[in-house]
């Protein structure tokens, strides 16, 4: 059982937020747990914390609400907890499993910013739901305060992308940034297949980009490290690069990395405002997926 | 190589861009005057391939200038604002909107600066009228920094910006929140000096930099104001804007000042989308020319005829042959055999609409082929129509399995893309076009889905309809409007616009002949509806009302047309949607 100051998670309305944070509890000895709650989900996520108040009472967590759009007072909430409640140099336990990719990566910076030791784990669900959409009600796509890479006005652009199930977001980016290449990161195994299999579609959908799938596990290894970080070497000199993650979110983990050793690259996100919650069910609490960032 | 490949004009090399750009439409008497204008234009529209052609033009204007030994008038500077730091919001985590507009502006006139360095180096010749050590002298002074070592002046001055652009971002990427970059530049410390000092070398007295501000609707509000109030100074001896946007709801003309800039006063607007009605207008001339253009590339004589290259199919020229031989019968039989103009315009009016109405429902569908109609498709926007035959020329490949044997493109082929690309403008709408736009929520695209379906039995129940007088109008106006209505319509209409499902257009108003706008939706919808994209010249006018009414129930009621012919033989038709 390891010993961890804080776990910090996200309140969701998947049952792998309940789970996570009893399988997390069964496992680990924290001294404090921090539940983030998005102020645009409260809805959503009501029925969750109610459960979770059961579970451990109103003392045995901190409740910090923050908020999606308004993503720059979410950055000084942030900023503020970590600095009220020093978590410095401390040993941290960071449940990015029901996060959004924006929080997952503003966590990231305050945690490594204020030097804490830091374990990430990862829940996937017992199963995925086919459904007709996963997301709705989108913003522009933003770029990630202090990781928004550096850029030069006189270069092309070209995205680098974890691509999940839509493939509306990916054109988005495109939309927004007007790249000169995409490289799309498709996962290994059999989605990877579809994804070549369907080059012809996505390349109609995503209006004739071109466009360079690469192999990406999400999952184990290195969580795309390697392969990512092959384009961005080979791209890095001649071109401004913006790197984004629609799919399993470890792979977000291995772009903070990214960032941390290329700050030319930019991490860019989404911002949804409506999922579909039917897209996932149950937990899988017994392949948790742990990482830390010095393992990429 | 596919020759209609369509991506952005930027992606394209200068001998492409002098290739392939119709030279008939250059727009260059606005763009090498010394006034400020704006060219309004969707995405698609051609703004970025003008601006780089008459770019490459003044360009090589200098080189002759300099050649001549006369003076030269104008530096082109093209500025894409389409760049990742547009994108950059850190000024949000600072204080003071104020530190926040004065980073904005910095790296806006970072941005110029380089630009017009790149513009200079791009004709190398200049740097004969320059002497180079008493430029370096200068510019060190100017910028208080010793000008890094390089294989001339401007490639030195090139180093100094970037390196200038890339200490900014890592000083506001540092991880402390309020982190701000202390040595800002301004237009006016920067620009305005870097452009006297290169005014004041011979040859170059009475210079005139034009920039080219591409896609400004992407710079942000700091940005935007700042580049107004640039554009509301006065003396334009010595720079001016030509500024390439599209002309989205929320383009704001105000200056950082609080002030705003007025047309024909400070700038003048060029619109670059033109509606068209046939062969002949000037879209439907330029359209043939680039099509004509292309396939020059891949191989086709000069003088080709590209309506060749995409036959019409056979039996729709025939049925639609026979049909307008119909409508002349049915012409002769109201009007007589002398007055061809009426019975010309009863043809145009109503032959191609007895095609489609007289169609059995278990028909195929129609073979939308032909040049004529592709062009129609494309709804002036010319991205739209390079688009259907890049994957028409695509298919053919993939069917004949060579490229030579490409010397047309089969009508089958034509209507299947068609079919395709029309089909996923309603696959779009059904999964909601909140997928692909930003700030639309759900009800907002379930809305646009439901305003496109209910205009598009509306113009099928008025095709089909033998007693309405306009049978093929696909445009339409909005009467009645009143401030509440509009203010849940407007929004809606925008982002269909956004989704470039919808064309807003200005033409001439029936009543007193002043300008209104009118609606036109995205031509390639109408083939999935069986409808005709040909269209004809008229507009249907609907009330505000019901164009809201139809946001939520997906139906605009229609009532059959009383079509009665007065003695002299006009058409009077009531109209229903004014009431």
């Amino acid at each position: 059982m390891a010993k961890f100051n804080y776990l910090i998670t996200c309140a969701g309305w998947e049952d792998r937020f309940l789970d996570g944070l009893k399988s997390n509890i069964k496992s680990h000895d924290f001294t404090k747990i921090i539940v983030l709650r998005v102020n645009e989900f409260t809805e959503n996520t009501k029925a969750n914390l109610s459960k979770l108040r059961e579970l451990l009472s109103d003392d045995g967590f901190q409740e910090i609400e923050i908020f999606l759009l308004d993503d720059a007072k979410t950055w000084k909430i942030l900023d503020a907890l970590f600095s009220d409640l020093a978590i410095s140099n401390k040993s941290l336990c960071i449940d990015i499993t029901t996060m959004p990719r924006f929080l997952i990566w503003f966590v990231m910076h305050f945690s490594e910013y204020y030097k804490n030791n830091t374990a990430y784990v990862y829940f996937q669900p017992e199963r995925y739901e086919k459904c007709e959409w996963l997301t709705s009600d989108t913003e522009e796509p933003r770029l990630v305060f202090k990781h928004s890479g550096i850029f030069l006005p006189d270069q092309p652009t070209v995205l680098i992308i974890q691509t999940g199930f839509d493939i509306e977001r990916v054109n988005q980016l495109i939309y927004s940034y007007e790249p000169n290449k995409v490289y799309l990161g498709a996962q290994v195994g059999e989605q990877f297949n579809n994804a070549i299999e369907n080059l012809r579609k996505h390349k109609e959908h995503l209006q004739y980009q071109e466009i360079e799938y690469f192999e990406i596990d999400a999952f184990k290894g290195d969580y795309g490290y390697a392969s990512m970080e092959r384009i961005i070497l080979d791209n890095k000199n001649t071109h401004n690069i913006i790197v984004s993650s629609f799919g399993p979110k470890p792979a977000s983990l291995a772009m903070f990395k990214l960032n941390q050793e290329y700050p030319e690259i930019g991490l860019s996100y989404v911002l949804v405002k409506n999922y579909n919650d039917c897209y996932s069910h149950g937990t899988d609490v017994e392949n948790v997926i742990s990482i830390g960032l010095n393992d990429l | 190589m596919n020759p209609f490949v369509f991506s952005g004009a930027s992606n394209l090399t200068n001998e492409q861009i002098l290739t392939l750009f119709i030279h008939d439409h250059n727009y260059s008497r606005f763009i090498q005057s010394k006034r400020n204008f704006f060219f309004w234009g969707e995405r698609g529209a051609g703004k970025t391939m003008t601006l780089l052609y008459n770019k490459l033009v003044m360009q090589n204007d200098v080189k002759d200038s300099i050649s001549n030994n006369s003076p030269i008038k104008y530096i082109p500077v093209y500025v894409s604002c389409i760049t990742p730091l547009v994108f950059k919001r850190e000024y949000l985590l600072l204080g003071s909107e104020f530190q926040a507009s004065v980073v904005s502006e910095h790296y806006l006139a970072l941005s110029m600066a380089l630009a017009l360095i790149d513009a200079l180096i791009e004709i190398p010749e200049i740097l004969k009228l320059i002497d180079q050590a008493e430029l370096r002298l200068e510019l060190n002074y100017l910028l208080d920094s010793e000008l890094p070592d390089a294989d001339n002046v401007l490639k030195s001055i090139k180093l100094f910006l970037r390196r200038q652009f890339i200490q900014t971002q890592q000083k506001i990427n540092s991880p402390e929140s309020d982190s701000f970059y202390q040595d800002t530049y301004t237009f006016s410390s920067l620009l305005m000096p870097l452009m006297d000092i290169f005014r004041s070398m011979k040859m170059m007295h009475d210079l005139h930099f034009i920039f080219m501000m591409d896609d400004a609707h992407d710079l942000n509000s700091s940005q935007r104001g700042a580049l107004n109030s640039w554009i509301a100074y006065r003396d334009n001896s010595s720079f001016s804007f030509k500024v390439s946007a599209a002309k989205v709801s929320d383009y704001s003309l105000a200056t950082t000042s609080g002030g705003a800039i007025l047309h024909g006063h400070d700038y003048i607007s060029i619109n670059m989308e033109q509606d068209f009605q046939n062969f002949d207008s000037a879209y439907g001339k330029m359209a043939k020319k680039i099509i004509s253009k292309r396939l020059e590339l891949a191989g086709f004589p000069k003088d080709f005829d590209s309506s060749c290259f995409f036959p019409v199919s056979e039996s729709l020229d025939k049925d639609i042959t026979k049909c307008k031989e119909k409508a002349r019968i049915l012409a002769i039989e109201k009007y007589g055999n002398n007055d061809s103009k009426k019975i010309n315009d009863f043809v145009y009016k109503y032959g191609r609409a007895i095609y489609f109405r007289e169609r059995s429902s278990k028909a195929n569908r129609v073979q939308y082929s032909g040049l004529e109609t592709i062009i129609h498709l494309s709804s002036g926007v010319i991205r739209s129509l390079l688009e259907p035959c890049y994957v028409m020329y695509d298919d053919m490949i993939s069917e004949t399995g060579s490229l030579n044997k490409i010397d047309k493109i089969k009508p089958s082929i034509q209507a299947d893309v068609i079919k395709r690309l029309s089909d996923r403008f309603w696959e779009r709408l059904r999964h909601g076009v909140d997928k692909e736009l930003p700030d639309c929520s759900v009800k907002q695209a379930e809305q646009v889905s439901y305003l496109f379906h209910a205009l598009a039995d509306l113009f099928r129940n008025r095709l089909l309809d033998p007693d309405c007088s306009e049978p093929r109008a696909i445009a339409f106006t909005i009467s009645a409007k009143t401030d509440e209505i509009m203010s849940e319509l407007q929004p809606i209409l925008n982002l269909a616009r956004s989704a470039q499902l919808l064309y807003v257009r200005s033409g001439t108003a029936k009543d007193g002949g002043a300008k209104e706008d009118y609606y036109v939706p995205n031509r390639m919808l109408w083939p999935a509806r069986g409808l005709d994209p040909v269209g004809q010249h008229a507009r249907v006018s609907i009330q505000a009302s019901k164009l809201v009414g139809a946001m939520h129930t997906g139906k605009i009621e229609y009532t059959p047309q009383c079509v009665s012919m007065s003695p002299s033989g006009n058409t009077i038709q009531a109209d229903m949607f004014n009431g």
